[in-house]
């Protein structure tokens, strides 16, 4: 019985290293993992395949009679169909459970990186997690009047507040969630989007306009004012990081 | 509908993500367990070992500077540990440091508080202390605690329906080993692999289900409030650990997050209590140890997070970022 269980285990071994073969191949891993990680995942995921075939292959040609119990066997389906579920990146309904004090905190090298690059000037290649971790820099007045433009997802709260920028109907958040490491310590930040335009939650944009500091629940924000918003495809990397 | 949807699809995906960043390290840790239990004969690694109670329990600690894995991943290890004739306290005490005494650990915490690299070292001794001082109180306090693993086994032996599943999986280890005698070297090995990860994935998917479930539900922002409090802070930063079940390799960049609004104590005592106790790691400890060590060693470590926390809440300037 003990070998049969084995059988079991090499053939999980082969489908869960599938499942992250299929997650690669699909370019779905970074819906999960710091794209750092991609190729230790994919490395064990190889891993699993190689020793679940071996494994399966070494042990089914001793067995007269393969047995496997029923719980065994839904684990299999459960794992097997996992595949054919539709993954989506997190979406604006985590924003509520995870949300932080919407600072990003960066450390003294990457602090002098963003002065260096606000001083010069050339903000075009400032990215959206560059502008998060601006709002660390100390005051707010940096973002005065300031071009933006970045990618993110449309949420119309922010899990806390409800937005109070014209009674909430002129005013969206563009939200992105900032992973270090996993989709375990993804957490989401923002900047609030003044528009009369409407866009449906969870939908991928891409925001071209000016910083402005407004009073949002009493509190300063810089606010985008718009002058162009595009729906766009979801990018690459869904969640922010330190090197994108 | 939809928001049920984007629900269920949170879920599920921070279900299967709590799985995938696990499973490096799980592999990793089974295959060190599985060399350790082929190459290494347990005379060799018991020779080594101190007869002094208190020097064997620091020698144990240790262990995890050479093991590159994170908490889950030391259970296949812990297990084999029981099984060559390590001490029950002892293994407490690899098992509580080694996620700490860790050189991976200790560089992603010095990078992630680059700001100041003493926390890396705080998080190292304090974690490394905490982890020999329960193992030893254990061993001089605890029940029956100094039995090592081969008396355990020879104890379930008789009793087959043992505590959860290491005895379990030290017995199918002892037969594939004797039915694999006269097999290939690689076949064994491969059999030892395939049983011994899946006793540690089995609970795996049990403790990332609750995890996520606290993950989910649980909003982050209910401990926020007490950030500013040098004695509420320490307590919420340890609740969160608890809840969070994140990695040890990279829970530094997750407390990073907290450390502008949260004092370096409550910083600390998460980094420290992370790594030894949380959901997911109850869930895996149930496959070694009885629910009563698991609840002495949850104690003793929160009470020592918390007094670690309140010390350095004391000696250094509060809101020290």
């Amino acid at each position: 019985m003990r070998q049969n269980n084995n059988i079991f285990n090499f053939l999980s071994l082969f489908l869960i290293g599938s499942y992250i073969f299929y997650l690669f191949l699909n370019q779905k891993l970074v819906y999960f993992i710091h794209p750092k990680y991609i190729y230790l995942a994919f490395g064990t995921g190889a891993f699993m395949i190689l020793t679940g075939f071996i494994g399966f292959i070494t042990n089914i040609t001793l067995q007269k009679k393969i047995i496997f119990k029923i719980p065994e066997i839904v684990i299999l389906i459960l794992a097997f169909s996992l595949i054919f579920v539709q993954i989506k990146p997190l979406s604006s309904s985590s924003i509520a459970a995870r949300i932080g004090n919407n600072n990003l905190i960066v450390d003294e090298n990457e602090k002098k990186e963003l002065i260096k690059k606000l001083d010069s000037g050339n903000l075009y290649n400032f990215s959206m997690y560059d502008w998060m971790s601006a709002k660390s820099l100390g005051g707010l007045d940096i973002f005065q009047n300031k071009k933006f433009s970045g990618t993110g997802f449309v949420s119309y709260s922010n899990g806390k507040n409800a937005l109070n920028i014209e009674n909430n109907k002129n005013s969206f958040y563009l939200s992105r969630f900032v992973i270090s490491c996993c989709i375990v310590d993804a957490t989401p930040y923002y900047f609030i989007v003044k528009t009369s335009e409407k866009f449906t939650e969870n939908s991928w944009v891409n925001v071209t306009g000016t910083f402005n500091l407004i009073d949002i629940n009493g509190k300063l924000e810089p606010v985008i004012v718009p002058d162009k918003i595009d729906t766009t495809q979801e990018p690459k990397n869904v969640y922010l990081n330190k090197d994108n | 509908m939809l928001e049920f949807q984007n629900r269920f699809n949170d879920f599920v995906l921070i279900y299967t993500g709590v799985i995938i960043g696990a499973l490096p390290f799980v592999t990793l840790g089974t295959l060190i367990s599985v060399i350790v239990s082929h190459y290494i004969k347990s005379t060799s690694i018991l020779k080594y070992k101190s007869k002094n109670n208190i020097l064997s329990h620091i020698q144990s600690a240790f262990i995890g500077v050479f093991l590159p894995v994170c908490e889950c991943g030391n259970i296949p290890l812990a297990k084999r540990l029981l099984v060559v004739g390590f001490k029950k306290t002892e293994v407490v005490t690899f098992l509580l440091a080694a996620p700490i005494l860790n050189p991976i650990v200790w560089f992603s915490t010095a990078e992630a508080f680059n700001l100041d690299k003493n926390i890396a070292w705080i998080r190292v001794i304090a974690g490394g202390l905490i982890a020999i001082f329960i193992g030893l109180f254990l061993s001089y306090c605890g029940n029956n605690n100094t039995e090592s693993g081969n008396a355990i086994i020879t104890e379930k032996k008789e009793k087959i329906n043992s505590f959860a599943g290491f005895a379990k999986t030290a017995l199918g280890i002892s037969q594939i080993e004797s039915e694999n005698q006269n097999a290939s070297k690689y076949k064994t090995i491969l059999n030892l692999f395939a049983l011994e990860f899946f006793s540690v994935f089995k609970v795996l998917l049990i403790a990332c289900f609750v995890a996520t479930l606290f993950q989910t539900f649980i909003p982050r922002s209910l401990i926020e409030g007490v950030g500013q409090n040098p004695i509420l802070s320490v307590f919420a930063m340890i609740f969160l650990a608890f809840l969070i079940s994140i990695c040890s390799s990279v829970d530094a960049f997750f407390a990073l997050a907290f450390s502008a609004s949260f004092s370096l104590g409550s910083i600390i005592s998460f980094l420290v209590f992370g790594p030894m106790i949380d959901v997911k790691l109850i869930i895996l400890l149930r496959s070694i140890f009885p629910f009563k060590t698991i609840l002495q060693i949850a104690t003793l470590a929160f009470v020592l997070a918390v007094i670690l926390g309140f010390g350095i809440n004391s000696f250094y300037k509060f809101n020290y970022f």
